[in-house]
C-alpha cells in the first residue's frame, strides 16, 4: 500500500511539473511552427516572469526605468528617424513604422509609475494583489516577447536561420548575465514570498499519504484550459486560420492578404504571457528563484515541444507532461536519480529525434525530390 | 570519355521490369517495364503527375521499388543506394535544377571525378599522389566543361549563371559520373526555341560522343518526337502506350490522355 | 580569366609545376614556421608577463576550436552545439592517464596500454550492444535476423542468471546494463595490471629527453582519437537531421557527456579532476594550432572538402554523383571532434584542473559564435573572430564577468543583425578564393532579341 501512495504522490508532482512545462512549451512549439525558429530566449522569459513576479510581490518595481536607459532608447529613435531618412523614407512613414515601439515606450512611463505605488501598498494575500502581480507580470512579459521579437528577430528574417538561431542564443546569454547584474536582480537566488496567491496555499487534499497541494490543481486544470483554448483559437477563429498559413507557407499567406508581422507578434506576445504565468507558477510552488533558473526548464520545454510534435500545440501540452512525469519518476525510483535527471531528458530528446523526428503527434514531410 | 569497351557488355541494358510505387494508398507507378540500351535515345512522356519523375526517382535508388526489380546488365540494383546506383553506372538531371549553388562551374563537375573518402592521410601531407591527382581532375573537369561549351564559364559561382547554362551544367555533371545511362528529367522546360533546338544537338551529340543510353521525360511533344525513337506513355502511373513517334501520335488513348474525350 | 584560381585545389602551386615540387612548396613553409615556435616559445616565456602570456594561450586553445567547428559547421553545414562535450572527453582522457598512469609524463608506454585497454574494453562493449540492436533492425529477409536475436537472448539469460546468483534477488531491468559497465571495467582493470608493469619497464628503458615527449604526444593522440570515437557515435544519428534538430540534438549530447562525466567516480565526479601535471606550454599549443589549421585547410580546399561542401549544399544531388552523403557528414565530425578533443586534452595539461562545469553549453556556444562571427566555411575568419573574441573579454577586463557577457551578447546580436554573414563573409583572407563573386556579362549582345 506503501507502494501505491508514493506512486500516486510522485503521479501528482509530475503532472504539476509536467503543467509548469507544458506552459512553456506552448510557446516554444507556436513560434517554431510560424517561424521555424528555436526561441533559445524563450526560457529566459519564464525566468523574467518568476523574477517580476517576486519583485512586483514585494513592492521592488522601480518607480521608473534608469536614466541612462532612457537616453538610449530616444537616441535610438532618433537615430532611427535619421537613417531612415538618410534612406530616403519620410518621417511620417517612419512614425507609422516604429509607432507600436513609441507607444510602448511613452506608456510604459506611467505604468511603471503605478506600478511601483501599488507593489508597494500592497498587502498579502488578497485577490486585488494577485490580480496586481500576474497582470503586471504578464504585461511585462508579453512587452518583452514583442520587443525581441519586432528588435532581434524580424530583421533576420530572410537570412539563413543560423544567423536567427545565433541572435536567440545572444538574447538568452544577454537576459541571463543582465539578471545577473546586483543593479538588475543580482546573482543570489531569492525566495517567493509565502502566500502571493490567496487560497492556494497548502492542500487540497491530505489523506491517505498523499498530498494534493492546491498549486498542484490549479497548474493543471490552468494548462488544460489553455490547451484547449488555445486549441480552439487556432482551429477555429481567423486568427488561427492566419496563424495555421503562416506556418505551412510564409510568403504564400502573405500574398494571401494574412499579415504576418501581426500575426508573429501574436504569437511571441502570447508564448511570453504563458511563460510569464509559469515563471510565477514556479516561484510559488518551488519558492526559488535566480537569474539562471529558466535554462534547464527552457530546454526541458523545447524538449517536450520537439517530443510531442513541434507545431502542434497539443503535443507540446502532452509531450511536456510525460516529461514531468518521467523527470519525477527517474528521481524517486532510480537510485541516484536526481543526478540523471536532467540527462534523462537528452536522452529523450536524442531517442525522439532518431525514431520519429517529428514526434508523437506530428506529421512526417517528405522533401519532393 | 566513356570506357573504352573492355567490358562493353557488362552494363549495356538497363531492365526495368513491372515496378510499382506506393505511397499509402496511392498508386504513383504501377507494372512499369523499360528496356534501355546503350545508344538508345527513349522518352517518357504522359500529363502532369503520372509518375515520370517518380519512376526516376525509383530507377536512381531514391526510392526503392514496392515490388519489381531493376537490372543493370546482370546486376540488380533496385532497392540499393543512390550514389551506389551512381557508381554502378545511372547518371540522372532533376526536373528543378539541383545545382551545388555556392559553388564554382568548375568545382560542380569535379566532385564527381574524385568523389572518393579514402586518401585521407595523403590529403592532409599533400603528398605527391595528391598533387597528380587533383590536376588529373583539373584537366578532365576542364575538358568536359570544353565538350558542353562551358569552359570560359569555369569560374563562376554556378547560382549566377544564366538557366540554360545551369542546364548544361547539370547535364555536365551528370556526365562527369562517366554513366552508362543517363536519365534526363524535363531537361528543356523554361527554354525558349531557340534553346530547345540548341538542347535537341546537345542530347544527340552526347548520345555519339558518349556512347550512353538516355531516357527523356519531357513535355514539349516536338523535341520528344523529333530525337526520341522509342517513347513509352504514362497516365496516373499505367503505362497506356509504348511505341514509335509516329504510333504515339495516333494512339488514341494518347490523345484522351492529353486532351480529354472527344465532345460527341 | 582565372579559371584555375576558381579550382579550390590550386592554390599552392600552378597547373604545371612537376608534383614533387608542388609538395616542397607545400610542406617546407609549414615545416619551417613549425620548427620556429621553438625559439618564439622559448623567447616569450622569459620575456612576456605570465598574464599576456595566459591571453596567447588562450587565443591557441580557441583558434583549434573554432577551426575544428568550422569544419563541421560551415563546411559540412552541420550546425553542432556539442564541440564542448567533444573537447571534455579529450580533457578526462588525457588528464586521467596524466594522473594516474604516468607521473610527470614519464611512461609513455603504459599511457600507452592505457588507450589501447580503453579500445578494447569499448570495442567489446559496442560490439556487444550491436549484437543487441542488430535483431531489432529490418532486414529483407527475417531469417538473416534470427541469429541474431538468439544471441541476445542467450546473452540476456546468461546475464541474469548470473546477476541472481551473484548480487541481485530480483534483478532490476537495468541490470544488463550495469554488469555491462562493470564486466567492461574488470576487463579494463586486468588489463592495465596485466601489461601495466611490462610498459613500465619499457619506458623506464628509454632515455629522458625521449621519454617525456613521447608520453605528452601518446596522451594527445589517444585523447584526440578518443574524442574522435565519440564524434563518431555522435555524427552517425545526426545524419537523420537536419537545421534545427541537429542543433538541439548535439546539445543535447554534449550535455548527455558532460553528465556523464560529472557522474562517474574514476572521473573525479562533480569536482572533476585535480593536480593534473603541466605540460603545455606556447611551443606544443602552436605546434598543434598550426597542424590543426594547416590539416583543416587542406581536408578543405581538396577533394575530400569539395565533396563535404558538395554534401552540404544539396544532398540529393551528391548522392545522385556518387558521393557517399554519410560518409563525409560524419567524416566532418570525426575530424572535427579529433581536434577538439586534442585542444581539451592540451586545455587540461595546461589548467591542471578540469571539472565538468567548465564543459558546459556556454563552452559550447563560444565556438559556434566565433565561427559565425568569422563567416562559416572560412578558415581565416574563424581565426581571426578567435582572436577578437578571445582578446575582447580581457580587454573589458575591468568589468565583472555578468557585465562582460552582457556586452559579448549585446555585441553578438548587433553583429548579426548588421552583418550576418560573418567578418568576412566565407572568404579567406589569402590566397584569395574567386575574388568577388562574379555574375557573367548580361547577354543581351550575344542573342539577338525581336523587337
Amino acid at each position: 500500500m506503501q507502494n501505491v501512495t508514493q506512486f500516486i504522490q510522485q503521479l501528482i508532482n509530475g503532472l504539476s511539473l509536467g503543467s509548469i512545462y507544458a506552459l512553456i512549451a506552448v510557446g516554444y512549439t507556436m513560434v517554431y511552427g510560424v517561424l521555424q525558429l528555436i526561441n533559445f530566449a524563450h526560457g529566459d522569459v519564464f525566468m523574467i516572469g518568476a523574477m517580476v513576479g517576486l519583485y512586483a510581490a514585494t513592492g521592488g518595481v522601480p518607480p521608473a526605468l534608469p536614466w541612462w536607459l532612457h537616453v538610449v532608447i530616444i537616441g535610438g529613435f532618433i537615430a532611427t528617424f535619421a537613417v531612415q531618412w538618410f534612406r530616403g523614407r519620410r518621417p511620417a512613414a517612419t512614425f507609422q513604422r516604429i509607432l507600436p515601439l513609441m507607444a510602448i515606450y511613452v506608456i510604459s512611463i506611467p505604468v511603471l509609475f503605478a506600478a511601483s505605488f501599488i507593489s508597494r501598498r500592497l498587502s498579502l494575500p488578497a485577490w486585488s494583489a494577485t490580480i496586481f502581480v500576474m497582470g503586471f507580470t504578464i504585461a511585462t512579459c508579453g512587452t518583452l516577447g514583442y520587443l525581441i521579437e519586432r528588435l532581434a528577430y524580424r530583421p533576420l528574417r530572410d537570412r539563413p536561420r543560423i544567423n536567427s538561431l545565433i541572435t536567440a542564443i545572444g538574447i538568452s546569454l544577454l537576459l541571463e548575465y543582465g539578471g545577473q547584474n546586483p543593479r538588475v536582480f543580482g546573482p543570489t537566488p531569492q525566495a517567493y514570498p509565502n502566500q502571493v496567491i490567496p487560497l492556494l496555499n497548502g492542500a487540497l487534499v491530505n489523506a491517505h499519504g498523499i498530498v494534493i497541494l492546491k498549486i498542484d490543481v490549479l497548474v493543471l486544470a490552468l494548462t488544460i484550459l489553455i490547451m484547449v483554448g488555445l486549441s480552439f483559437v487556432v482551429l477555429k477563429t481567423r486568427t488561427g486560420l492566419g496563424l495555421r498559413a503562416v506556418s505551412y507557407r510564409f510568403d504564400t499567406a502573405a500574398l494571401m492578404g494574412v499579415n504576418i508581422n501581426s500575426i508573429v507578434s501574436f504569437t511571441f506576445v502570447l508564448g511570453s504571457c504563458l511563460a510569464a504565468v509559469a515563471g510565477i507558477l514556479w516561484g510559488v510552488k518551488y519558492t526559488r528563484v535566480d537569474p539562471l533558473m529558466g535554462l534547464m526548464p527552457g530546454f526541458k520545454a523545447f524538449i517536450a515541444a520537439v517530443f510531442g510534435g513541434i507545431g502542434n500545440i497539443t503535443g507540446a501540452v502532452l509531450g511536456a507532461v510525460v516529461l514531468g512525469l518521467i523527470e519525477v519518476m527517474v528521481v524517486g525510483y532510480l537510485p541516484g536519480g536526481s543526478q540523471y535527471k536532467d540527462g534523462v531528458a537528452f536522452v529523450i530528446l536524442i531517442a525522439i529525434l532518431l525514431v520519429k523526428p517529428s514526434g508523437l503527434l506530428g506529421k512526417n514531410v517528405v522533401e519532393k525530390v | 570519355m566513356n570506357d573504352g569497351g573492355s567490358l562493353a557488355s557488362a552494363t549495356d541494358v538497363l531492365r526495368v521490369e513491372h515496378i510499382t510505387r506506393r505511397f499509402g494508398g496511392l498508386l504513383a507507378v504501377g507494372d512499369f517495364s523499360l528496356d534501355l540500351h546503350k545508344g538508345d535515345l527513349q522518352g517518357l512522356i504522359g500529363p502532369n503527375g503520372a509518375g515520370k519523375t517518380t519512376a526516376f526517382n525509383v530507377i536512381t535508388g531514391v526510392y526503392a521499388p514496392t515490388s519489381g526489380q531493376i537490372h543493370l546488365g546482370n546486376k540488380r540494383i533496385d532497392g540499393l543506394q543512390p550514389a551506389v546506383i551512381n557508381r554502378a553506372g545511372i547518371a540522372r538531371t532533376f526536373q528543378n535544377i539541383r545545382l551545388f549553388q555556392n559553388l564554382s562551374v568548375l568545382d560542380n563537375v569535379a566532385v564527381a571525378f574524385d568523389r572518393s573518402p579514402r586518401g585521407l592521410w595523403h590529403t592532409i601531407l599533400h603528398s605527391p599522389q595528391s598533387e597528380r591527382r587533383r590536376k588529373q581532375v583539373e584537366q578532365q573537369s576542364m575538358d568536359l566543361l570544353a565538350t558542353l561549351g562551358l569552359d570560359d564559364k569555369a569560374g563562376f559561382i554556378a547560382k549566377n549563371l544564366p538557366y540554360g547554362d545551369q542546364r548544361r551544367l547539370e547535364i555536365a555533371r551528370a556526365l562527369a559520373t562517366q554513366p552508362t545511362m543517363l536519365l534526363l528529367d524535363e531537361p528543356a522546360a523554361g527554354m525558349n526555341p531557340q534553346e530547345k533546338v540548341e538542347l535537341m544537338e546537345l542530347i544527340r551529340f552526347i548520345r555519339q560522343q558518349f556512347r550512353l543510353g538516355i531516357l527523356l521525360i519531357e513535355h514539349d511533344m516536338k523535341l520528344v518526337m523529333s530525337i526520341c525513337e522509342k517513347i513509352t506513355v504514362l497516365d496516373h502511373g499505367e503505362t497506356i502506350a509504348l511505341g514509335t513517334a509516329q504510333e504515339i501520335q495516333c494512339n488514341p488513348d494518347v490523345i484522351e490522355a492529353y486532351l480529354g474525350e472527344p465532345v460527341h | 580569366m582565372s579559371w584555375r584560381k576558381s579550382n579550390i585545389l590550386n592554390y599552392f602551386a600552378g597547373q604545371d609545376t612537376p608534383p614533387w615540387r608542388a609538395v616542397l612548396l607545400a610542406n617546407v613553409p609549414v615545416a619551417a614556421i613549425l620548427l620556429a615556435m621553438i625559439p618564439i616559445g622559448r623567447v616569450l616565456e622569459d620575456n612576456l608577463d605570465p598574464y599576456y602570456l595566459r591571453v596567447v594561450m588562450l587565443i591557441g586553445f580557441n583558434i583549434i576550436l573554432a577551426v575544428s567547428l568550422q569544419l563541421i559547421n560551415g563546411f559540412s553545414g552541420q550546425f553542432s552545439l556539442g564541440h564542448a562535450g567533444f573537447m571534455a572527453v579529450g580533457a578526462y582522457l588525457a588528464g586521467f592517464p596524466a594522473l594516474q598512469y604516468s607521473k610527470d609524463f614519464n611512461d609513455p608506454s603504459t599511457t600507452l596500454i592505457f588507450f589501447i585497454s580503453l579500445l578494447i574494453a569499448v570495442g567489446l562493449g559496442a560490439a556487444v550492444l550491436w549484437m543487441f540492436f542488430l535483431g531489432m533492425r529490418r532486414t529483407r529477409h527475417v531469417h538473416r535476423s534470427l541469429p541474431g536475436i538468439l544471441l541476445m537472448v542467450l546473452l540476456v539469460w546468461i546475464v541474469t542468471d548470473f546477476a541472481v546468483a551473484s548480487k541481485y534477488q530480483h534483478p532490476p531491468f537495468w541490470a544488463f546494463w550495469s554488469l555491462l559497465a562493470d564486466s567492461l571495467q574488470g576487463l579494463f582493470g586486468s588489463m592495465m595490471n596485466l601489461l601495466g608493469p611490462m610498459a613500465a619497464s619499457i619506458s623506464a628503458a628509454m632515455p629522458g629527453a625521449v621519454r617525456r615527449p613521447l608520453c605528452f604526444i601518446v596522451l594527445l593522440y589517444g585523447a584526440g582519437c578518443c574524442a574522435s570515437a565519440v564524434g563518431f557515435i555522435v555524427g552517425l544519428p545526426a545524419l537523420r537531421l537536419r537545421g534545427d534538430y541537429l542543433a538541439i540534438a548535439t546539445l543535447g549530447f554534449g550535455e548527455i557527456i558532460r553528465i556523464a562525466i560529472q557522474n562517474s567516480r574514476p572521473l573525479g565526479g562533480a569536482l572533476g579532476l585535480t593536480s593534473i601535471p603541466k605540460y603545455t606550454d606556447f611551443t606544443w599549443l602552436y605546434v598543434v594550432v598550426i597542424i590543426t589549421i594547416v590539416a583543416i585547410w587542406r581536408i578543405a580546399y581538396s577533394s575530400k572538402g569539395r565533396a563535404i561542401m558538395a554534401v552540404r549544399e544539396d544532398e540529393i544531388a551528391a548522392s545522385s554523383i556518387g558521393v557517399n552523403t554519410t560518409t563525409f557528414k560524419v567524416m566532418a565530425f570525426t575530424i572535427g571532434a579529433f581536434f577538439a578533443g586534442i585542444a581539451g586534452a592540451l586545455f587540461s595539461l595546461h589548467e591542471q584542473s578540469i571539472s565538468p562545469y567548465q564543459f558546459g553549453v556556454v563552452k559550447s556556444i563560444e565556438p559556434v559564435v566565433m565561427v559565425t562571427l568569422g563567416g562559416l566555411g572560412s578558415i581565416s575568419g574563424a581565426i581571426l573572430a578567435a582572436i577578437v573574441l578571445t582578446l575582447l573579454p580581457e580587454v573589458l577586463r575591468d568589468i565583472s564577468p555578468q557585465d562582460r557577457m552582457v556586452i559579448y551578447s549585446l555585441l553578438l546580436v548587433v553583429m548579426m543583425i548588421l552583418r550576418p554573414q560573418g567578418l568576412l563573409g566565407g572568404r579567406e583572407l589569402w590566397p584569395r578564393r574567386r575574388g568577388p563573386l562574379r555574375s557573367p556579362a548580361p547577354a543581351c549582345s550575344e542573342r539577338a532579341v525581336p523587337v
